[in-house]
């Protein structure tokens, strides 16, 4: 749930990047981090296991400029993507303001994309989210690789709501701004005026 | 302290403490957002987002075993003799927070864990005394959305120089 003080003027926004296991989501995050000055950004948490899978969320907090006189702060989350860790995924999307689904384009990866993606939604319905109407960004991750499922395929098996969504390669962040500003924009555009 | 929001109420009070309390004092939304540290630095983000965490994996737990438990009986606590955090919940006007302290090197974290719960007890009487329609600002009132449009230049400047 965002969170707008109108007195100190500044806005918090909980961005999560979902997806299957080994799709690129804390790449994406990585990639975000090191390319942002450390004036813009504190300190990046990895809670991982020991071969580097992401075991419960990482979290970067981003500090960005201003827009129409507000402070804008983005809480960026990934969640594991191993299967067993639904718990977890639950837990990290409560009060989620918007969606990147970090789609992995390799051809035998389409049955965990579509596995992730239903899970996705059942989480959210779960908690009373209703898909349409939360912010959502879908990145078409890897496309650098052998072997990748056709960007039309992909839009037809993962995105028949035709959410926005880009290419990337995360690991040479390609995409990774892109794909970022359009979620941004998309929750700041969601941002109710009540609050507290 | 009429007329202050719950973050600015929150600080007013907490502020007096950070001289007599020897622990890092702070309250995040259980959201992750921060609504006070007493030290102010780049892990302050991280501290909520991670108490935030912790809180709400213990809470799955604890309703496994206890499916109709009230969680705001509950309080946090992992340390050793001398170091650790400590979490207390309190609501406001129906939304969670969390009031928590880290502590170093403390000689007698059992008095600590009493101050921290004095200080609890002293928000909620805050809380408790301000009928809602004094706890509620104008800000609450809000309606429709912040922002009605917003431009690709303008996100581009959020992310260009001076942004990112």
């Amino acid at each position: 749930m965002s969170f707008v003080n109108y007195h100190t003027k500044e806005i918090n926004c909980k961005i999560v990047y979902y997806g299957p296991g080994l799709g690129g989501k804390t790449t994406n995050i990585q990639y975000i981090y090191q390319k942002t000055s450390s004036q813009n950004k504190g300190q990046m948490i990895t809670l991982n296991t020991e071969n580097e899978r992401t075991l419960f969320f990482d979290f970067l907090p981003l500090d960005l400029g201003e827009i129409r006189g507000f402070k804008t702060r983005f809480h960026l989350y990934t969640v594991p993507g191993q299967v067993f860790y639904e718990a977890s995924r639950k837990l990290i999307l409560r009060g989620v303001d918007g969606l990147v689904f970090v789609a992995d384009s390799q051809v035998e990866r389409m049955e965990a994309n579509l596995e992730s993606f239903q899970g996705l939604e059942k989480n959210l319905a779960e908690q009373g989210y209703d898909i349409s109407k939360v912010p959502f960004v879908i990145q078409w991750n890897k496309r650098d690789l052998p072997n990748i499922v056709p960007v039309e395929d992909l839009q037809h098996q993962l995105n028949k709501q035709k959410f926005p969504a880009f290419e990337a390669v995360a690991t040479n962040g390609q995409g990774v701004f892109e794909t970022l500003k359009m979620i941004s924009k998309s929750v700041l555009l969601n941002i109710k005026g009540g609050l507290e | 302290m009429n007329g202050l929001n719950v973050t600015e109420k929150i600080k007013h009070l907490l502020e007096p403490k950070k001289k007599t309390l020897k622990a890092r004092l702070f309250v995040t939304r259980e959201d992750g957002v921060t609504i006070y540290d007493s030290v102010q630095n780049d892990t302050t983000a991280s501290v909520s987002a991670l108490v935030s965490g912790v809180w709400q994996a213990s809470e799955a737990l604890v309703t496994m075993a206890h499916p109709h438990k009230d969680v705001m009986e509950f309080r946090f606590a992992f340390d050793t003799s001398s170091h650790g955090i400590y979490l207390f919940p309190f609501n406001v006007n129906g939304k969670r927070y969390f009031l928590g302290a880290l502590y170093l090197d403390c000689i007698n974290p059992g008095h600590l864990k009493h101050q921290i719960s004095k200080v609890k007890e002293e928000m909620d009487r805050c809380f408790f005394e301000q009928p809602n329609a004094q706890l509620t600002d104008k800000d609450t009132k809000r309606e429709g959305f912040l922002f009605t449009d917003i431009s690709d230049e303008e996100i581009d400047r959020l992310f260009g120089p001076g942004g990112i």
